[in-house]
C-alpha cells in the first residue's frame, strides 16, 4: 500500500487516498473524503491503459441528508479528487490515461434542473454541478456515435460534389435519397417511430459532419431542426403515430412556414389566417409564406396562422395557432427556388395556401398557443449551430494549414509568419469554445427533463455564426487570391455561412433576447434589493454591504467569493479565477443596467447588446475552462493543448468584459455611442448626406436661400483664407445654384474657363487649374444622391476673387427676392379656350371670354358645361 | 446456397498522411484515423449483394488484430454481414502477424464454419502484400479466383472475371473456393445510422489464435521503414537534342 502525496493539489487537501500497486498492474482502491463527500475509486489495468471507476459511496437513503450537508459541490469534488487520482495513478506506472476512464455511475435518468444556468449567470452564480462538464455519453454510446460519425463522413468527402451543388442550386435527387437511406431525416425520432432517437448531444456531433455542406445541412436542419421538431415537443399521440414514421425514412420532408413578406422577425405579426368552417370540424387556412426552407420539396408543413379567439372577458381577439399540414389537403402551392447568396442547393420557396382545409386534429399544441410553439421550436433548434460551424471550421483549418505549410514567399513558409499563426490561433481558439459551448449545451438538453436553455442556445447561435463568418473570411484570407477563387472552397464556405447570422433569430434579436431574459430573471430577484437600496435609511446594515460590494466593483476588485478555483484542475487556476471575475461583473453589468434603466432599458438597446456580448462570452469561457480541466483530469489525447485553448478563450473573455463594463460604467454618456445615435437619426432623415472627401467646412443646405447665404459664406471664407470649400445640398437647391450661380460665372470673362459649365467636369479641369480657379460640379452621381458643389483651390488672387465676389453679389441679391419657390408650369391647372387657343389662368375667365367672343353653344371639353 | 466467410482489415485510413517513426521500426499508428481496407469492403460488398440475390445464406466476417479491429467488424456487421470474429492479436504477435497467420486462420474458421466461399481483399492498402486468398486457398486446397471484377454464380459452379495484364480472363471454379475481390468488382455501400444501431445486436465472437491452433512465429524481420525519396526538381532543356541526350544519360533510351 501506497500514499499518495496529493498536498500539491491545494483543492484535495481533505482527500485521502492509498491505492496498491504491483510490478505490472496498477490496480487498488481509493477512498476519499472530500469536503464531506466520501467515495471510493477502483483503478485497475486494462490492456496497456489505466481504467478507474467512481463510486459516490451514498446509500439512496442518505442522500437527502448528504445534500444538505454539503450540496452538489462535494459530489463534484469527489469526482474531481478521482480524476486527479486516477491520473497520478497513471503517471506512478508511467502508463497512459485512456479517455472516459473516470466514470459517474448513473447516465440513464434525466434528473431535473434546479436552476437555469444561463440566467443565474446574470445573478453571479453559477452551476458548479455543470462546471464538471456534462457527460452524457457512455462508452458504448460513445463508441456507436463514433460508428455512425464515420460512413457519414465518408459520403460527405467522396459522393457530394458541393460545387456542383452551389453551381446548380440544386441537390441531385440521388443525393437526398442516398442521405434518407442512411437515416439521416429521422435522427431525433424515436426508434418506436422509426428513427434513430439521438439525444441532442449526438445529434450535435453529426450536424459538425453534415455541415461539411451548406446546402445539405439547411435541408436537413429545416427538416428536423425546426419543421417536425413541433411534433416531438407538442403533437399527440396519433399525430405522432400518423406522421413521424413517414418523416423518419424522409419519404415525406418537413418545412416550417412563420415568415410573411410583412412579418420576419416580428413573429407575432403574421396575416396567415386560419378560419372554422361553419360545420365546426375543419380550418380554412389562407395565405402566403416566404423564405421556407424545403418549400418545394416538402409534403408536411408545420404553420402558423392567426386565429380568432375569444379572451377570458369574452372580447375576440386575434391569437397565433399551430397546425400541422400536410401537402395532400389541397390549395398548397410552392413558388420557384430563391436564387441566394449562399446555401443555394437548399430549396428555399414561398408557399400559399388557398382555402387549404385542415382537420381539427392537425392542431399542433393549443389553439391559441401557437407563438409559444413556435418560439419553443426554434429555441430548441439553435444548439446545433454551434458544432456545425465549429465542423466546417476544423476542416477549413486543416486545408490552410496544409496550405500555410506547403506556400512559401519571401523564402519562408507561410506558417511561419506571425499573421499567419495568430489567424491559425484564433481560429483554433474560436473553435474550442464553440465546441465546448455547443456541447454544454446540448448536455444540459440531456441532463434535465425539460431544461430552461432557450438562452444558452440563442448563445451559441450567436457566438457560433459570428465566429464562422469571421473564421471563414480568416481561412480565405490565408490562401490570398486562391480563396477568392472558385476552385477552392473558401468563397462557397463564406457565402454559406453568412446566413447563419440572420436565419432561426438575427443575430441583433438574439442579443436583445439573451440580455432582456437576463434582466428579467435577475430583476425579479433583485427588486428587493433595489427597494432595499433605494431606502438607504432604513436597512443601514444591508446599504452598507452594498456599498462596499458596489465599491469593490467600481475599483474592478469583486471579491472573489464564487470558489470556482477548487473545481478545476489546478493548472487551469487562473482561468478559473477569469471566469469567477466575469460571472461577477456580470452581475455588475446587470445591476447598473437595471438601476440606471428599470423598465425603460426595453429600449436602450446598445447597453443591452453590451450586457449580452459579456453574457455570451462569459458563456464561452465557462464552458471552455470546465471542458479543458474534464480533459485534463481524465487524460485526453491532447489534453495540455486543450488547456491553453481554454486559457486563451478565458483571456479574450476577460479583455472584452473589462471593456464592456468599462462602457457600460459611463453609460449614456459615452460619447460614441450618443454619436453613433445621432448620425443614425440624420441619416435616416435623409437630410444630409456626409461627404468627406476634401471637406475643410462642410454644410449642409436644404433650400435655395440657404444655398445662396452657404456660397455667400464660403466666399468670404474664400478670402478669409481658406480654399476649399464644399457644399452640398439636395438636388432642387443644387439645381438652382447651377442655373442661377455656375451659368453667370461661365459668362465671367476671364479666360472663359468655364465655357462648358455641363461637361467640365472632365474636359476642362487643367484648363480651371491654369487659371487657379476650380468649380467642380458633380452631377455624375446617381438621381437619388445629392449632388455637390466643390469649388477647389481657389487662387487668392485678387482678381479673380473680385469677379467671383461681384458674381456672388449680382447673384444673392437677385436670389433673396426671385427665390420662392415656384410652382412648376406643367403643374398649374389651366383653361384653354377650344376655339382660339387662349389660354386663362381660372375657369370664370375662361368663361366671361367665351361668352364675350364665341357665342355658340359649345361644350367646354373641361368641364362638360354646355355655355353660349 | 452457400456460407460466406469474409476476411477484412483494420488499416490506416487512405486519406491519412501515412509517417514513418523517428526509429524506423514502422509507421506511426498511434492517434491516426483508421478503416477497413478498402479492398476488404469490396469483398464484404459481393458477399452482401450474394446475401440479398439469395445466392448466400450467411455472411461471416473475420478479422486479425487488436481490440480495435472490432470497429472494423462493427462496420461489417453494419453493412449487411450476419456475424463477426475477432482473432486478437496483441502485442509482439500483431508485429509478427504475417499473410501466413493470417490465411492458416482464415482456412481454419472456414471449415469450422463450414463455408463454402472465402471472399477476401485482393491486397491490403498497407502491407500491399497480396498473398492471403492464395495461400489460403493453398491451406484448404479449394480452388481459386483472385483480382474478380465480377462473379457469377451457378449451381456448384463460380464463373469469375479476372482483370490481367492486358485484358479479362474468364474462369470458371468449382465452389468451394477462394476469391480476392479487385477495385471494379463492385461499388461498396455506406453503411447506414440504422443498421449500425442493428448491428449492435448481431453477434461478434473472440478467439484467439491460439484457439485455433495457429502459432504467430515470425518468418522474417523488418529491417528499417523509410520514407519515399523525395522527388527531384526538374529541370527545362533549351532543345530536343538536349533532351535525348539527357534522356540517354539516364539510360531511358
Amino acid at each position: 500500500m501506497k500514499h499518495i502525496n496529493i498536498q500539491k493539489y491545494s483543492h484535495l487537501k481533505s482527500a485521502v487516498a492509498t491505492y496498491s500497486i504491483d510490478e505490472n498492474a496498477v490496480f487498488g482502491q481509493f477512498i476519499f473524503v472530500a469536503n464531506g463527500a466520501k467515495g471510493h475509486l477502483n483503478v485497475r489495468q486494462s490492456e496497456g491503459h489505466v481504467v478507474g471507476r467512481l463510486h459516490e459511496n451514498f446509500p439512496p437513503l442518505l442522500a437527502r441528508v448528504r445534500k444538505m450537508l454539503c450540496g452538489v459541490r462535494g459530489v463534484l469534488r469527489a469526482r474531481r479528487v478521482a480524476g486527479v487520482l486516477c491520473r497520478t495513478a497513471a503517471s506512478e506506472v508511467g502508463q497512459p490515461l485512456t479517455a472516459d476512464t473516470v466514470l459517474a455511475d448513473k447516465y440513464e435518468k434525466k434528473r431535473t434542473q434546479a436552476k437555469p444556468f444561463a440566467k443565474e449567470l446574470f445573478l453571479g452564480r453559477v452551476d458548479y454541478d455543470l462546471f464538471a462538464y456534462p457527460e452524457v455519453l457512455d462508452p458504448e454510446r460513445l463508441q456507436t456515435l463514433n460508428e455512425m460519425v464515420a460512413p457519414i463522413e465518408k459520403f460527405f468527402n467522396e459522393r457530394l460534389d458541393s460545387r456542383a451543388i452551389d453551381r446548380e442550386a440544386k441537390i441531385p435527387p440521388e443525393v437526398l435519397n442516398a442521405l434518407k437511406e442512411m437515416g439521416l431525416f429521422g435522427q431525433q425520432i424515436p426508434e418506436e417511430f422509426g428513427g434513430l432517437g439521438l439525444n441532442a448531444t449526438e445529434f450535435a456531433r453529426i450536424a459538425e459532419v453534415t455541415a461539411l455542406d451548406g446546402s445539405v445541412a439547411v435541408t436537413l436542419a429545416a427538416h428536423q431542426s425546426i419543421g417536425l421538431k413541433g411534433l416531438l415537443i407538442c403533437g399527440t399521440e396519433e399525430q405522432k403515430r400518423k406522421y413521424l414514421p413517414r418523416l423518419a425514412t424522409g419519404e415525406w420532408v418537413a418545412a416550417f412556414c412563420l415568415t410573411e413578406p410583412s412579418s420576419g422577425s416580428d413573429a407575432a405579426s403574421i396575416q396567415t389566417r386560419a378560419t372554422l368552417d361553419k360545420d365546426g370540424k375543419t380550418w380554412r387556412l389562407n395565405g402566403g409564406k416566404i423564405w421556407i426552407s424545403n418549400g418545394g420539396i416538402a409534403d408536411f408543413f408545420t404553420v402558423f396562422a392567426k386565429t380568432e379567439q375569444f379572451d377570458e372577458i369574452g372580447q375576440k381577439e386575434d391569437k397565433v395557432t399551430a397546425f400541422v399540414v400536410e401537402r395532400g389537403f389541397g390549395g398548397i402551392t410552392s413558388g420557384k427556388p430563391e436564387d441566394k447568396l449562399g446555401i443555394r442547393g437548399s430549396n428555399t420557396t414561398e408557399v400559399h395556401f388557398d382555402n387549404t382545409p385542415i382537420p381539427m386534429e392537425n392542431v399542433l399544441g393549443e389553439v391559441g398557443g401557437g407563438f409559444k410553439v413556435a418560439m419553443n421550436i426554434l429555441n430548441s433548434g439553435r444548439f446545433s449551430m454551434g458544432s456545425s460551424s465549429a465542423g466546417v471550421l476544423k476542416k477549413l483549418i486543416k486545408l490552410v494549414t496544409t496550405h500555410a505549410t506547403e506556400r512559401k514567399q519571401f523564402g519562408k513558409q507561410l506558417k511561419e509568419f506571425g499573421l499567419i499563426k495568430e489567424k491559425v490561433a484564433k481560429l483554433s481558439v474560436d473553435v474550442y469554445a464553440m465546441e465546448s459551448m455547443a456541447y454544454m449545451t446540448a448536455g444540459i438538453l440531456d441532463l434535465y427533463d425539460n431544461p430552461d436553455c432557450a438562452m444558452e442556445a440563442a448563445m451559441v447561435k450567436v457566438y457560433s455564426s459570428e465566429a464562422a463568418w469571421t473564421g471563414v473570411s480568416e481561412c480565405l484570407q490565408i490562401l490570398g487570391g486562391l480563396g477568392y477563387m472558385k476552385d477552392y472552397p473558401y468563397e462557397r464556405y463564406l457565402r454559406d455561412s453568412r446566413i447563419m447570422m440572420i436565419f432561426e433569430g438575427t443575430n441583433e434579436i438574439m442579443r436583445i433576447f439573451i440580455s432582456l431574459l437576463g434582466l428579467q430573471h435577475a430583476g425579479a430577484e433583485l427588486s428587493e434589493t433595489v427597494r432595499k437600496a433605494r431606502n438607504p435609511l432604513l436597512y443601514p446594515g444591508y446599504t452598507y454591504r452594498l456599498l462596499r460590494m458596489n465599491f469593490r466593483h467600481t475599483m474592478d476588485a469583486p471579491k472573489m467569493n464564487l470558489r470556482l478555483k477548487g473545481y478545476t484542475h489546478p493548472s487551469l487556476e487562473a482561468a478559473t479565477n477569469n471566469v469567477e471575475y466575469c460571472v461577477l461583473r456580470l452581475q455588475y453589468a446587470t445591476m447598473i443596467v437595471l438601476q440606471r434603466y428599470g423598465k425603460g432599458v426595453i429600449d436602450a438597446q446598445l447597453e443591452l447588446r453590451r450586457v449580452a456580448d459579456i453574457a455570451i462570452n462569459v458563456y464561452a469561457a465557462f464552458a471552455s475552462v470546465s471542458r479543458a480541466s474534464r480533459s485534463y483530469c481524465i487524460g485526453l489525447h491532447n489534453a495540455e493543448y486543450e488547456l491553453v485553448l481554454a486559457q486563451t478563450v478565458a483571456l479574450k473573455t476577460l479583455a472584452l468584459v473589462k471593456q464592456y463594463v468599462g462602457e457600460l460604467e459611463v453609460g449614456p454618456l459615452n460619447g460614441l455611442d450618443q454619436a453613433h445615435m445621432d448620425i443614425g437619426k440624420k441619416l435616416h432623415q435623409s437630410e444630409v448626406i456626409l461627404d468627406y472627401a476634401f471637406s475643410i467646412k462642410t454644410e449642409s443646405i436644404s433650400d435655395t436661400q440657404d444655398c445662396v447665404s452657404i456660397l455667400v459664406t464660403a466666399l468670404q471664407d474664400l478670402q478669409n483664407g481658406i480654399n476649399d470649400i464644399i457644399v452640398q445640398s439636395q438636388r432642387p437647391a443644387i439645381n438652382w445654384c447651377k442655373e442661377e450661380i455656375i451659368s453667370p460665372l461661365n459668362e465671367v470673362p476671364l479666360d472663359d474657363p468655364f465655357h462648358d459649365a455641363e461637361n467640365f467636369v472632365s474636359d476642362e479641369t487643367q484648363q480651371l487649374d491654369a487659371a487657379g480657379l476650380l468649380v467642380h460640379w458633380d452631377d455624375k452621381q446617381e438621381a437619388t444622391e445629392d449632388p455637390v458643389i466643390v469649388i477647389k483651390n481657389i487662387d487668392k488672387d485678387a482678381a479673380s476673387l473680385e469677379v467671383l465676389n461681384s458674381v456672388f453679389d449680382a447673384v444673392s441679391e437677385k436670389s433673396w427676392t426671385e427665390s420662392e419657390p415656384q410652382e412648376p408650369l406643367d403643374e398649374v391647372q389651366q383653361f384653354e379656350c377650344l376655339n382660339c387657343n387662349e389660354t386663362f389662368s381660372d375657369a370664370g375667365e375662361l368663361e366671361a371670354h367665351r361668352a364675350k367672343n364665341h357665342t355658340l353653344p359649345t361644350a367646354c371639353d373641361l368641364c362638360g358645361k354646355v355655355s353660349g | 446456397m452457400a456460407r460466406v466467410l469474409v476476411g477484412v482489415k483494420r488499416v490506416i485510413d487512405y486519406a491519412v498522411k501515412i509517417r514513418v517513426k523517428p526509429d524506423k521500426s514502422g509507421v506511426v499508428t498511434e492517434g491516426v484515423k483508421h478503416s477497413m481496407n478498402p479492398f476488404d469492403e469490396i469483398a464484404v460488398e459481393e458477399a452482401v449483394r450474394m446475401k440479398e440475390k439469395k445466392l448466400a445464406t450467411e455472411v461471416i466476417a473475420v478479422s486479425c488484430g487488436p481490440t480495435q479491429a472490432q470497429e472494423t467488424l462493427r462496420t461489417a456487421l453494419a453493412m449487411g454481414v450476419d456475424k463477426a470474429i475477432h482473432v486478437e492479436v496483441t502485442g509482439k504477435d500483431l508485429d509478427t502477424l504475417q499473410p501466413i497467420h493470417v490465411s492458416k486462420i482464415l482456412a481454419k474458421l472456414a471449415q469450422d464454419e463450414k463455408a463454402d466461399l472465402v471472399i477476401v481483399g485482393k491486397q491490403a492498402i498497407d502491407d500491399d502484400c497480396n498473398q492471403t486468398a492464395q495461400m489460403t486457398a493453398a491451406l484448404l486446397d479449394w480452388p481459386q479466383g483472385t483480382f474478380a471484377s465480377k462473379i457469377e454464380k451457378g449451381d456448384g459452379i463460380l464463373t469469375i472475371v479476372r482483370e490481367i495484364d492486358g485484358g479479362l480472363e474468364t474462369v470458371k471454379v468449382k465452389t468451394p473456393a477462394v476469391l480476392s475481390a479487385d477495385l471494379r468488382l463492385n461499388e461498396p455501400r455506406y453503411a447506414t445510422l440504422p443498421n449500425i444501431m442493428k448491428a449492435k445486436k448481431k453477434p461478434l465472437k473472440k478467439l484467439t489464435p491460439k484457439d485455433l491452433g495457429v502459432e504467430i512465429k515470425a518468418h522474417q524481420e523488418v529491417v528499417s521503414v523509410e520514407d519515399p525519396p523525395v522527388r527531384q526538381a526538374g529541370s527545362i532543356v533549351p532543345d530536343v537534342d538536349t533532351l535525348a541526350a539527357k534522356l540517354k544519360e539516364g539510360g531511358f533510351a
